[in-house]
């Protein structure tokens, strides 16, 4: 375990431990999860015979290999969150805006898990190329290149579903 | 290249959009990235997060740290005192090897007092009270290294010095010491001309104790008192 006293640790977790939930969360999209993967990830780090030079990337990581083996071990699942909807003013444009999150959150899980990392942490957790770079272990070009195919791939994938959305809505009219 | 060159431009829109510039400006800036701009500008939606409770979260890890730590200190605690024991354990086994080990060695060279035999002093002015009234006498008559007649006179003048303590054999039983050069400067030229001309003093003592009897006169305890008193009767004393 790394030398900090209780009160560095606590320090710490206030620090680092609203990012990692985030990360988890937008990962799994599951509250509690997410809640609970991230405990997970500092009690390993807790556990964790080394010093890291980047904590933060060092956590980011412990988060990531959790959250692989959470979904080996369990089916994807993307449930609606009825807190995200409840913070909403209109019940017709929340459910909207929560279907495009869901079908975001489907096909960002079609990513590898390296693209689905940058996105996640670029995008969502609002870190720079360098610190995704750490947190992978690759150089920044490295990065710019996933970047660049997971934002191809997901707009490949969102043109392949709008003519279908397209049809749905039509189907809808129609009724 | 060509691809290398994209990334890094599209990574410089999503730069700018990043920092607050308006979408419009930034594919005007950068047309060829403008669709993946989109996509970046959807994934905005899942950003909002819900408040996620980490106080339990934090609870547990504090705690988890304190009983980390505490097995921590007991660890230590029993590893220091199996690592004493240990330390005091080894030591001991060192002395003994240490202690075993110095008395083999000094034993096998014999300089050990309590193996080594013990000298006897059987050169004692009452060995030859008839030859020679002095006790300086006693202690010259040799028969191997005084055969010519003409010696004599010079051995018996050397030997009739009177013994540095150093010499006495109850005093050193080791011959080395007592056989420096230092302590009989006379001993070399005139004691061992003949017999062995070109060995050193220490060197005799130690090599060859039986080939220089009167300079190790601890290693000779059959010397016969009367068997020197006939062969040299008539030693002159100066």
């Amino acid at each position: 375990m790394a030398d900090f006293s209780l009160s560095g640790l606590g320090e710490i977790y206030d620090l680092y431990a609203p990012k990692i939930s985030r990360y988890i969360y937008h990962r799994l999209g599951d509250q509690a999860l997410a809640e609970d993967l991230t405990s997970e990830v500092f009690v390993h780090f807790l556990c964790s015979r080394t010093s890291p030079d980047n904590l933060s990337a060092f956590l980011y990581r412990i988060a990531h290999n959790l959250i692989v083996g959470y979904l080996r071990r369990h089916p994807a699942c993307l449930p609606l969150d009825e807190q995200l909807i409840a913070e909403q003013g209109d019940p017709e444009r929340h459910a909207e805006m929560e279907l495009e999150r869901t079908r975001l959150r489907r096909l960002l899980t079609r990513l590898t898990p390296e693209q689905q990392q940058v996105i996640v942490l670029k995008f969502l957790g609002g870190l720079s190329n360098a610190e995704v770079g750490e947190v992978l272990g690759k150089p920044e070009s490295a990065v710019k290149a996933l970047q660049h195919r997971a934002l191809e791939n997901l707009r490949g994938m969102l043109a392949a579903e709008a003519p279908r959305s397209r049809q749905l809505e039509l189907v809808g009219q129609m009724k | 290249m060509m691809t290398r060159d994209f990334n890094t431009q599209l990574d410089e829109a999503l730069e700018l959009v990043r920092q607050g510039a308006s979408t419009e400006t930034v594919v005007r800036a950068f047309p060829d990235a403008a669709e993946l701009i989109g996509v970046a500008q959807r994934l905005q939606i899942l950003a909002p997060t819900p408040a996620l409770s980490l106080a339990d979260g934090r609870r547990r890890f504090l705690n988890e740290a304190a009983r980390l730590d505490a097995r921590r200190v007991s660890t230590v605690n029993l590893f220091g005192r199996w690592l004493s024991r240990s330390a005091f354990a080894a030591l001991a086994i060192a002395l003994l090897v240490l202690v075993v080990g110095a008395t083999i060695t000094l034993a096998a060279g014999g300089v050990f007092p309590i193996l080594a035999p013990a000298p006897t002093a059987t050169i004692t002015p009452t060995a030859v009270p008839t030859s020679s009234p002095t006790p300086q006498a006693t202690l010259t008559p040799e028969p191997s290294i005084t055969p010519e007649p003409s010696q004599t006179p010079v051995l018996t003048k050397r030997l009739s010095t009177p013994l540095a303590p150093a010499m006495l054999p109850t005093d050193k039983p080791t011959m080395a010491p007592t056989m420096t050069p230092s302590a009989m400067p006379a001993m070399m030229p005139t004691a061992m001309p003949t017999a062995m001309p070109s060995m050193a003093p220490t060197r005799q003592a130690t090599m060859m104790p039986t080939h220089q009897p009167t300079m190790m006169p601890t290693r000779r305890p059959a010397m016969q008192p009367t068997t020197m008193s006939t062969r040299h009767p008539t030693m002159p004393h100066p």
